[in-house]
């Protein structure tokens, strides 16, 4: 029988990947052995092929696994070239990031004309922005754009869905709406970039 | 001459994973912190978090694989609506991680917002003993290893970084930690690490070479030599001392990559 340390280093189960599947519960490491117990959601997945199993754990290193058990994996220090598994980033959030940092420190007259420079604070609350967005359907997730009065905003157009928002302000936001034939219309309402706001959380 | 360079995780910074921590001098009674938990609850699923998995002692019968909970409570978690942020109640501290960082005045409007009124519950029984702050930044190379330049984003030369580790053709590790005095009865302890190493992602085809930093600061309450009692951290000092150690955990990301890359990523 062994005894985990009721203090040691837990590690929640959205922050565990493995690179071969399985849903990991939760994961604690013995301090004093540096061995790390992986716990799953349901029996411990095993490849198909040789029987083997040799997760890789983000963000911990890599680790050797040493026993096996129903719902359990106990993996230590590997002495082999460590290899990270990365989590998988939202393709439309990159791009959204992308473009949004293309507009950062521009100068005044940047289309060619006379537009205004996006300001830093704008530009990060657009950001702000796009991370809660891309929590929601693909369907209806806007593109980033930058007016010539300097103010980033997101459009949507889908027979169902219009929606035109603009960040007036590091922390204001204003948009026009309309979904399923109903406008919808809204002007100078607080931005925490945190959360957003509750009329425009519910036009998604 | 190669076209191969590096490119932070993210376009406009390389930040992984971000994680503010505020220990207590002890842990909470079992009894108050359930109710602190419990209480917490309430109030973070009715903002959309969903409870993540509690933790306990554990104990692993290695012959029936049977996994047997031990008697006491472990740290509640709380996961953001994007699962991109976790908050973890323990009983001697509380921490919040998020995987989808985009500015400091973000994260800390998250904590004043959603984890503060916990700290303010903890305070009431216990005193606060150290705040740290942590960052995981990644950068990938575009190459392999056979044009892997390392000196194209590390300052190799800073005493930051293990000249014999940094001079290896492939995989590396480098650990720098140490201990200040910035006060009387005040310690903190600075880490700063490098890992080279291979990652493979669901964004890209493959393995590719890449540089995690990890740099950390933990200011923590020490009693002063004379042996008097030190002062203990107030509630109200932790966003101050979370801002301080977020503007010096940029100086010393600064002085480990390249003024170009610092550029970049908006340093």
């Amino acid at each position: 029988m062994l005894t985990v340390p009721h203090d040691s280093t837990y590690f929640p189960g959205p922050q565990l990947e493995l690179a071969r599947g399985g849903l990991v519960d939760g994961a604690i490491q013995d301090s004093a052995t540096e061995q790390i117990w992986v716990y799953f959601k349901s029996d411990v997945p095993r490849s198909g092929e040789n029987g083997t199993f040799k997760p890789t754990l983000l963000r911990i290193g890599n680790f050797s696994f040493i026993e096996n058990a129903s719902k359990a994996l106990c993996l230590e220090p590997s002495a082999s070239a460590p290899v990270v598994s990365l989590p998988a980033h939202d393709p439309w959030l990159l791009e959204t990031k992308q473009v949004i940092a293309n507009h950062r420190d521009l100068p005044p007259g940047w289309d060619g004309l006379e537009a205004i420079a996006p300001s830093r604070e704008c530009l990060d609350a657009a950001e702000a922005l796009a991370q809660l967005i891309s929590a929601r359907p693909m369907s209806v997730r806007p593109r980033f754009a930058v007016d010539s009065k300097g103010c980033p905003s997101f459009a949507s157009y889908t027979d169902h869905f219009y929606l035109h928002l603009t960040v007036d302000g590091p922390k204001r936001l204003s948009w026009y709406a309309v979904v399923d034939g109903e406008e919808f219309f809204e002007d100078d309402i607080a931005f925490d970039g945190v959360e957003m706001p509750q009329p425009l959380d519910e036009l998604f | 001459m190669t076209a191969s360079h590096f490119d932070p995780i993210f376009p406009a910074h390389a930040i992984e994973r971000c994680t503010a921590t505020v220990a207590f001098s002890q842990g909470l009674p079992q009894k108050l912190l359930s109710a602190t938990q419990d209480r917490h609850k309430q109030r973070l699923l009715a903002a959309g978090f969903s409870e993540g998995p509690k933790a306990v002692g554990l104990q692993f019968d290695v012959l029936s694989g049977r996994v047997i909970p031990l008697a006491g409570g472990g740290p509640m978690t709380f996961v953001s609506e994007d699962q991109g942020t976790t908050i973890i109640v323990a009983a001697n501290q509380i921490s919040v991680q998020t995987l989808l960082y985009t500015r400091w005045a973000n994260f800390e409007t998250f904590i004043s917002k959603y984890v503060s009124a916990i700290f303010a519950d903890f305070t009431d029984a216990l005193s606060i003993s150290a705040t740290k702050l942590e960052y995981w930044d990644r950068f990938i190379w575009t190459g392999d290893w056979d044009d892997f330049d390392v000196s194209q984003l590390l300052a190799v030369n800073s005493d930051l970084i293990s000249a014999r580790a940094a001079h290896a053709t492939r995989q590396w590790h480098s650990h720098a930690g140490w201990f200040e005095n910035p006060a009387p009865a005040r310690q903190r302890l600075v880490n700063a690490n490098v890992d080279v190493v291979s990652v493979n992602s669901p964004n890209f085809v493959g393995e590719k070479p890449s540089v995690g930093i990890y740099t950390s600061l933990q200011d923590s309450d020490v009693r002063a030599p004379s042996g008097s009692s030190p002062a203990p951290f107030t509630l109200d000092e932790v966003p101050h001392a979370l801002r301080q150690q977020h503007l010096d955990l940029k100086a010393l990301l600064g002085a480990i990559i390249s003024p170009g890359m610092a550029k970049r990523i908006g340093l």
